[in-house]
C-alpha cells in the first residue's frame, strides 16, 4: 500500500518542528537561511567597515610609535601604561585625569539633561494631539544646524560683547570685557543645549505610554505626590531614562568640538585626547589605546547595567 | 488637617449631598444624595453611562464634584487628597504594580504607612492567608490569571484596613463561572470583615445577590435606594422595573380608590389593585403605569379575589427549571414564567385558551 495510514502522516508532521516566523510556517533549515539572506546585506556592511576597522584599531594599541609617526608593528602594553599614569619621570595623572574628567562630564550631562528633560517630556505628553507634533519639531530643530557652527554661536553668545556678560557685568557679578568662556560652565551649558533631544525623545516615548492608572493606584494606597511619582510613575518611565541616559552619556564623554572650542586646552577630554594623538601628535598607538579602553568602559557600563536590571527580575521569580 | 478616626461614632460610612459632575455637555451626577452604612454592603447598580464610576472616583478623591458635600464617617472629606482619604479602591482593572511582585504589591500601602517591616509581613501575610494566595506571594502581575489578579487587588486593598472598601465592577472582566464564585467569597469576606463595601456593578444579579442594600442608578440620579427585595418586588420607576428582572408593562386609568385598594381600566379590563401607603398618591393621576413580574401571573387555578383574565398561548419556550409563556389577551401581550414543578396536571399547549390570573397585590405602580 503506498497511500501512508493516517497515524504515520502524523506521526511525520510532528516530527517537522514548525514555528512560525515571518508570517508563514517554516521548518528550522529553510528558517535559518531565511534569517540569513535577510541579515545578510546588513552583516556584510558592518563587517567590513566596522568590525574589521575595529580590530584594526585594537591591534594597533599595542603596535609603537616610530621616531617619524610612523607605526612599527613591534608588540608592547606601553601604550595602555602610559593611559594609566606610566610616565618616563614617574606617575604621571595627565591621561588618567582625562578617562576621568571624561566620564564625569558623560555623567554630569545626562544628570543634567535627565533633570531638564523630564518636566519637557511631561509638558509635551499633556499637549492635545496637534501639538504634540509642533513641540517635537521645535525639540529636534537645533539638529538642523551644524554641531560646529552651534558651538560658535555659543562662542559668540559668550563673548565679552554678548548680551548675558552684559547683564552679568552690569550685575556687577564680572568684570567688563570679560568673556564667559573658556570653562566648566560654557562646556556643560553648550553640552546640554546639544544633548537634550537625545534625551526628550526617548523619555517623552515612554512617558507618553504612561499608565496613570497606577499612580490612581498609588494615590488611592496613601502615597503622597511625590511618593506616587517614585514609587508608580518612575518604574514606568525607567525605560526611556535609561535610553535617554545612554544616548546623552556615550556621546558626551566623546564629545570633542564643544570642550576644544569652549573649554580651552585644560579640560580636554577623551574625545581630544584621540583626535590629538591621531593628528598633531601622529601617535596612532596610543590614540588607538585611549579609544580602546573608552570602548571597554562604555560596554562594561553597559553591560553591569543590563545585569543589574535583569538581576532584579529574577530575583523575584519564584 | 483633622486625621479621620476609624472609630469614629458615625453610624454612617459615607454620606453624599446633593453631589454633581459634569464632564463638558454630559452631567454625570445631577445631585446624587446617598447614605451608606456602616458595615453594609451597598452597591450602586445602573447600565454603563449612568454616572455610578464617577460617584465612586468621588468618594475615593480621584475625582471632584462641581457641588455637594462629602462625609466619610462623618467627617467632611471633599478637601482631603485620595492618599489622605480612609478608602481604599479594587479597581476594575486591577492596576496592580507590574514591576513589583504581589506580596510586595498588598505591602504598597502598609509601606506608605511606614509601618514597621514585622508589622508589614504579619498583616501582609495574614490576608494572603485569607484570600487564598499565598502561593502566588513571589510572582508577578503578569503571571497571574485574571481571577489570581482579582484576589492579589482585593488583599491589596483590604490588607489597608480602610473604612470603606470601593469596588469598581471588580468582577467585571472574568467569565461566569468564577464570577459566580468570587460573589459569593466576597459577600462572605464581607460578612467576616464587617467592613464597608461601596461595590459599582452594572449586572444586576451581582447586586442582587451580594448587597444589603442596592441604589439602582441612571443618567446621573438615583432612580431608587433599598434592598434587593424591595427594589424588584416594588419598583418605583419604569426603569428600575425594566433594568431589574423581567416585567410585563401596561398603561391603565383610574377609576375609583377606597383606601389602599384601586380599581382601574386597563387593556386586560378592569383590574382590581392593592398599593403599598408609599405609593397612593401615585393613583390620583388619572393614568397609571401599571407592571407585573412574569411569576406572579398563574396560569390556571389562582386565588379567590384574583383579576382574571382570558388568554391564548402564542408560545411557550421550554427552559429545564422553568418554562416561559406569551399569552396573547386581544389589546396585549403578558409574559409568563411558570416553575416547572409537575404540580399542575393539565399541559399546556400552544394554542390553548387559558384564564391568566393577577393577585392584587402582585400589581405595582410605577413612576412614568
Amino acid at each position: 500500500m503506498a497511500e501512508p495510514t493516517g497515524q504515520t502522516a502524523f506521526k511525520r508532521r510532528r516530527r517537522i518542528r514548525r514555528t512560525v516566523h515571518f508570517g508563514e510556517p517554516l521548518p528550522p533549515g529553510a528558517h535559518t537561511f531565511r534569517a540569513a539572506w535577510l541579515c545578510g546585506p546588513a552583516l556584510v556592511w558592518v563587517t567590513m567597515f566596522m568590525l574589521v576597522p575595529l580590530l584594526f584599531v585594537v591591534a594597533l594599541s599595542f603596535a609603537q610609535r616610530g621616531d617619524a609617526g610612523e607605526i612599527v608593528w613591534r608588540f608592547t602594553w606601553e601604550n595602555y601604561e602610559r593611559l594609566f599614569g606610566h610616565g618616563s619621570l614617574g606617575f604621571d595623572p595627565v591621561q588618567p585625569l582625562i578617562l576621568a574628567r571624561s566620564l564625569g562630564v558623560g555623567f554630569a550631562t545626562a544628570g543634567l539633561c535627565l533633570l531638564i528633560g523630564l518636566p519637557v517630556a511631561f509638558f509635551i505628553a499633556s499637549l492635545p494631539r496637534r501639538w504634540k507634533s509642533v513641540a517635537l519639531t521645535l525639540v529636534v530643530i537645533p539638529f538642523w544646524t551644524n554641531l560646529l557652527i552651534r558651538t560658535y554661536a555659543w562662542q559668540l553668545l559668550l563673548s565679552p560683547e554678548g548680551w548675558l556678560a552684559d547683564i552679568l557685568t552690569t550685575a556687577g557679578m564680572i568684570p567688563a570685557g570679560t568673556a564667559l568662556y573658556p570653562g566648566w560652565p560654557a562646556v556643560m551649558v553648550a553640552m546640554v543645549c546639544d544633548y537634550l533631544p537625545f534625551m526628550i525623545l526617548p523619555l517623552y516615548a515612554s512617558v507618553e505610554k504612561l499608565d496613570w492608572l497606577l499612580a490612581e493606584a498609588a494615590a488611592d494606597l496613601g502615597a503622597s505626590p511625590g511618593r506616587m511619582f517614585w514609587h508608580a510613575v518612575v518604574p514606568q518611565i525607567r525605560p526611556g531614562m535609561i535610553a535617554g541616559g545612554v544616548l546623552v552619556f556615550l556621546p558626551a564623554t566623546g564629545q570633542f568640538v564643544i570642550p576644544d572650542l569652549l573649554g580651552g586646552a585644560k579640560l580636554a577630554l577623551l574625545g581630544n585626547a584621540v583626535q590629538q594623538q591621531f593628528g598633531s601628535s601622529r601617535d596612532w598607538p596610543f590614540g588607538s589605546a585611549i579609544a580602546v579602553v573608552a570602548l571597554l568602559v562604555m560596554v562594561a557600563g553597559l553591560w553591569l547595567h543590563t545585569r543589574v536590571t535583569n538581576g532584579r527580575r529574577e530575583v523575584s521569580l519564584p | 488637617m483633622q486625621p479621620a478616626d476609624p472609630k469614629s461614632n458615625s453610624a454612617l460610612a459615607v454620606e453624599c449631598q446633593h453631589l454633581t459632575r459634569r464632564f463638558g455637555k454630559i452631567e454625570a451626577l445631577a445631585g446624587v444624595s446617598l447614605n451608606v452604612r456602616r458595615g453594609e454592603f451597598f452597591s450602586l447598580l445602573g447600565p454603563s453611562g449612568c454616572g455610578k464610576t464617577t460617584l465612586l472616583r468621588i468618594i475615593a478623591g480621584l475625582d471632584l464634584p462641581d457641588s455637594g458635600g462629602l462625609r466619610i464617617g462623618g467627617i467632611e472629606s471633599l478637601r482631603l487628597p485620595a492618599w489622605k482619604r480612609p478608602v481604599n479602591t479594587v479597581f476594575q482593572s486591577y492596576a496592580l504594580f507590574p514591576h513589583l511582585s504581589v506580596s510586595e504589591n498588598i505591602a504598597f500601602g502598609l509601606r506608605m504607612k511606614r509601618l514597621s517591616a514585622i508589622e508589614i509581613t504579619r498583616r501582609t501575610t495574614s490576608v494572603m492567608e485569607l484570600t487564598q494566595i499565598m502561593p502566588l506571594a513571589a510572582r508577578h502581575p503578569n503571571e497571574l490569571s485574571g481571577g489570581q489578579k482579582q484576589r492579589v487587588a482585593l488583599a491589596r486593598a483590604i490588607v489597608n484596613e480602610p473604612q470603606v472598601l470601593l469596588l469598581d465592577e471588580p468582577l467585571g472582566a472574568l467569565d461566569l463561572k468564577l464570577r459566580k464564585e468570587l460573589q459569593l467569597e466576597l459577600h462572605h469576606l464581607q460578612q467576616r470583615l464587617e467592613m464597608t463595601f461601596v461595590h459599582v456593578t452594572h449586572d444586576q444579579d451581582e447586586a442582587m445577590t451580594m448587597s444589603d442594600r442596592v441604589a439602582v442608578m441612571n443618567a446621573g440620579r438615583v432612580e431608587q435606594l433599598g434592598t434587593p427585595e424591595e427594589i424588584y418586588e416594588r419598583p418605583k420607576t419604569r426603569f428600575v422595573a425594566e433594568f431589574i428582572g423581567e416585567c410585563n408593562l401596561f398603561e391603565g386609568k383610574f377609576i375609583s380608590r377606597d383606601g389602599s385598594r384601586l380599581e382601574a381600566d386597563s387593556p386586560l379590563g378592569r383590574l382590581r389593585i392593592d398599593l403599598p401607603s408609599t405609593a397612593i398618591e401615585l393613583a390620583e393621576q388619572g393614568k397609571l403605569l401599571l407592571g407585573i413580574r412574569p411569576e406572579r401571573i398563574s396560569l390556571v387555578g389562582g386565588h379567590a379575589g384574583d383579576n382574571r383574565v382570558l388568554g391564548r398561548i402564542e408560545e411557550i419556550t421550554f427552559n429545564g427549571a422553568e418554562s416561559r409563556y406569551r399569552i396573547n389577551l386581544g389589546k396585549v401581550g403578558l409574559r409568563v414564567t411558570e416553575l416547572n414543578t409537575g404540580r399542575r396536571d393539565v399541559g399546556l399547549f400552544v394554542g390553548d385558551s387559558v384564564e391568566v390570573a393577577l393577585a392584587p397585590g402582585n400589581i405595582f405602580l410605577l413612576e412614568g
